[in-house]
């Protein structure tokens, strides 16, 4: 009798809980379960004849294309560069962060963190405007050295690199905010320079920020499309335009979405491989 | 503290400003050049005045993006509040097997590329008749933005006293009458937030709406984003101008509300 009225109370308890649930775990399963099983389904198979059959087909002709490959490759080279360049920029906005003790510290944040509610294309199209043959730099600079910057990988970066600069210093942030400034004066105290704080206090404790800001800005810079489409142009096409191409011009599912699981894909290897090297890197006391 | 000198300590401030001013410019550049009276973009405008937000509100194409981008967002918003309140009440009250796989499901949209989820929908929409617009869009948004309501919920759920609950059941409250006039009320803070939040990530949102939106009724930022494809253009940098106002509309009232910089700062950053 006990051991009823237990398990009753404990579906009466979790009644709710599921209930409470249902809707979320139905959105979830329909909405992102399903359909990422669909493209995962549709990556290994091809229709032939209105018939489908299970083949590596797609994926032979994404990695046996050197096209593809260059893409790849510049998608990556452009990655890389977005990350380093916001983590040049970003490491010094966290540090002000960091030390400052001014009423503008809380300004200087607002305005890191207000450009993420403006939407990505507006910010974008800021750029376009800037960047523009008749845009503002170029009418400063001086005829002869004017030069064309829209549709340029440098373009792609530079705009890349101003939407996910939040990211970077946010993540520094966070991992700064936990060091302990009585470190930094225990070191004073002992009479390290400030070269010496920085070098052997506060360095080697900020990188576990720095690690996760670039992971981010790696991964969101690997998979980001209208960025690249809107400042890069024809010339200069990342990955992501070609999964746009194979789904939404050609209709081609299959080719399509080999394409999304070969990016997704580089995109964990490249990440990897960073992570490896710097704790490689770190481990032997290079950083 | 480290003794700073006054050339450090001016680089610093330099630095502080130089960044600012890099951070703002090209948002700021959008707004001035939006006010611009002349028949061309430059910049900065001789002339200045609203004509190009007049027509950008007279031109059929802005107007209804601007409507239809409310429309899905409001949707969205509702929608990502209502699943994202109950699943964080019920995720943070109680412990249960596959909770954390189940967390860790909701927060999956997160980590997961947008053009991933998007082609995925896209795919998914096409094997059956309901139309991808509104459906897909809305569903894609709602997976999207979820994630942000449900961690603000779950952070304000964390910071409420359990012994208020405990203190409202001991005096008879049913659970229904504690979760309605005690946990409700005191989370309706992280919960707002999040909801606004969310209305504004969906009304932001380019990459899954250029994919999920049907050609001739598409939301303002992928009308926007195949405007700017084609170069500038005064009255897309008046549409701009116009989203910028609105989010700098809804940050000031969050900020005045929850405090933006608080909500935000103390997070880990999430992808967009």
């Amino acid at each position: 009798m006990r051991d009823v009225s237990t398990a009753l109370q404990e579906t009466r308890r979790n009644g709710p809980i599921m209930l409470a649930l249902t809707p979320t775990a139905l959105a979830l399963l329909c909405f992102l379960l399903a359909p990422l099983a669909l493209i995962l389904f549709n990556s290994l198979t091809k229709t032939t004849n209105g018939r489908i059959a299970f083949s590596l087909t797609n994926y032979h002709q994404v990695l046996g294309d050197s096209y593809y490959w260059i893409v790849l490759y510049r998608t990556v080279r452009i990655s890389l560069l977005t990350t380093l360049s916001s983590l040049v920029l970003g490491y010094p906005a966290a540090l002000y962060l960091y030390f400052s003790k001014s009423a503008w510290r809380r300004v200087f944040l607002f305005i890191v963190i207000s450009p993420l509610f403006v939407s990505i294309v507006v910010r974008t199209y800021g750029w376009i405007i800037l960047l523009g043959s008749d845009g503002p730099i170029n009418a400063m600079l001086p005829e002869d050295s004017q030069a064309r910057m829209l549709r340029t990988e440098g373009a792609i970066i530079l705009g890349l690199m101003h939407v996910y600069l939040p990211f970077m210093v946010l993540s520094l942030n966070a991992t700064l905010t936990k060091v302990d400034r009585k470190l930094l004066a225990a070191g004073a105290s002992l009479g390290a320079t400030n070269f010496q704080i920085f070098r052997t206090i506060l360095w080697p404790l900020s990188l576990p920020g720095i690690l996760s800001g670039c992971m981010v800005v790696f991964a969101i810079s690997m998979t980001a499309f209208s960025t690249p489409v809107l400042l890069g142009g024809a010339a200069n096409k990342t990955l992501p335009y070609l999964v746009y191409q194979q789904n939404l011009l050609l209709f081609n599912w299959h080719l399509g979405s080999a394409l999304a699981f070969v990016l997704l894909a580089a995109t964990l290897i490249c990440m990897t491989a960073l992570r490896h090297a710097t704790e490689r890197a770190a481990g032997r006391g290079l950083l | 503290m480290i003794p700073t000198t006054v050339t450090w300590h001016m680089a610093r401030r330099l630095f502080a400003i130089v960044f600012a001013i890099f951070m703002l410019v090209p948002i700021v550049i959008v707004l001035i050049s939006s006010f611009t009276a002349e028949d061309y973009l430059r910049f900065p405008p001789h002339v200045y005045g609203v004509r190009w937000y007049v027509a950008a509100f007279r031109n059929s194409t802005f107007l209804e993006a601007i409507i239809y981008s409310f429309e899905i967002a409001t949707v969205v918003a509702a929608a990502a509040g209502i699943l994202g309140a109950s699943s964080a009440l019920a995720l943070t009250r109680n412990v249960f097997p596959g909770r954390g796989a189940l967390l860790g499901l909701i927060m999956m949209p997160l980590a997961l590329p947008h053009i991933v989820i998007a082609i995925a929908l896209l795919q998914l929409f096409s094997l059956s008749s309901l139309p991808i617009a509104p459906y897909g869009l809305v569903a894609g948004h709602v997976i999207v933005v979820t994630p942000f309501v449900v961690r603000l919920t779950m952070t304000s759920l964390g910071h409420l006293d359990r012994q208020l609950e405990l203190a409202s059941y001991s005096l008879g409250a049913s659970p229904w009458q504690t979760l309605r006039y005690l946990t409700l009320p005191l989370i309706m803070p992280g919960l707002a937030a999040g909801i606004v939040f969310a209305f504004l990530l969906s009304f932001d949102e380019v990459t899954l709406s250029i994919f999920l939106s049907l050609p001739g009724k598409t939301p303002l930022p992928v009308e926007l984003f195949n405007y700017a494809s084609q170069g500038d253009d005064p009255v897309v940098t008046a549409a701009s101008g116009l989203m910028i106002l609105f989010a700098a509309a809804l940050v000031l009232i969050i900020e005045r509300v929850f405090g933006v910089l608080r909500l935000i700062s103390n997070e880990q950053p999430s992808l967009p």
